[in-house]
């Protein structure tokens, strides 16, 4: 999908995500397209985890995206999840160019509202890159995998995969 | 349990230097109850005020201090005062100058009252 300009994009939301997992204070951070193409990630150093994180990513955010149709909700904000120790917060964001997620793991360190506070702010960051303001052609279901592979090749070492 | 909470935070915004006040969930950081000038900043106010708390209290503690039952931010324009009650937070927003005897009286009482 965006197989031209990746290693661009990849380079452009570098310091918007860093920002985020700073003032968020979480753990972990993705950003995922919907067809589960990993754009950005700081906190994981494992390319296994990385992957299954940000197809779940993608997953999840189909299902709830139909379940909010199911509702008559035009769509959902976001999805919260709080385990023992550390909790899981996927939204999408719009940008002019196509709609992204955004995964965060944190722990007692940060809350949903500190989340929440520098989401808003993160999300206005990205959709104002210019690498974000044009339409894209979007994924399927067929370009699924190797979207998902494109996206980790750039940003995970070699080794990790 | 609502009313008691909108009762609490009606109190603490009467008294005389209070510009608001604010019932936070502690461990979300999400505003419950509040009256504030402007409500928009609620949000921003509760997940601040409870990294702030969060934080101070890990300082407090890591220094043998005992548990953390309150604090005081004082800056150019105006005063806060985070008091902790069981899983939520009361934070008052006062003008800058304002005694904060009574403030910090009514916060606590509020407080130990929902712990």
């Amino acid at each position: 999908m965006r197989r031209g300009d990746l290693t661009d994009v990849i380079d452009a939301l570098r310091e918007p995500v860093r920002a985020f997992v700073r003032d968020a204070r979480v753990r972990v951070a993705l950003v995922v397209d919907p067809s589960g193409q990993l754009l950005a990630q700081q906190g994981l150093t494992n390319g296994y985890e990385v992957a299954n994180v940000a197809s779940l990513a993608a997953a999840a955010h189909a299902s709830a995206r139909a379940l909010a149709q199911l509702t008559a909700a035009e769509r959902w904000n976001y999805l919260h999840q709080v385990g023992r120790e550390r909790q899981l917060f996927l939204a999408p964001f719009k940008t002019p160019a196509e709609e992204l997620i955004l995964v965060a793991i944190f722990d007692d360190d940060s809350s949903l509202g500190l989340v929440l506070l520098y989401f808003e702010d993160f999300a206005r960051r990205v959709g104002d890159l210019p690498q974000f303001r044009t339409v894209d052609a979007g994924g399927s279901a067929e370009t699924f995998e190797a979207d998902l592979e494109a996206g980790l090749r750039h940003i995970m070492p070699p080794d990790w995969l | 349990m609502s009313d008691r909470l909108t009762d609490a935070v009606g109190r603490l915004s009467r008294i005389p230097g209070v510009l608001g006040a604010l019932l936070v969930d502690a461990e979300a950081g999400l505003p419950v109850v509040g009256e504030l000038p402007d409500d928009s900043v609620a949000p921003a106010a509760a997940a601040l005020a409870a990294s702030a708390y969060r934080r101070t209290g890990r300082a407090v503690g890591g220094a043998n201090l005992g548990r953390l039952a309150s604090f005081r931010l004082e800056a150019a324009s105006g005063q806060v005062l985070i008091a902790g009650g069981g899983g939520l937070l009361v934070v008052v927003i006062a003008e800058p100058g304002t005694p904060l005897g009574l403030v910090q009286f009514e916060a606590r009482q509020v407080a130990e009252a929902l712990s």
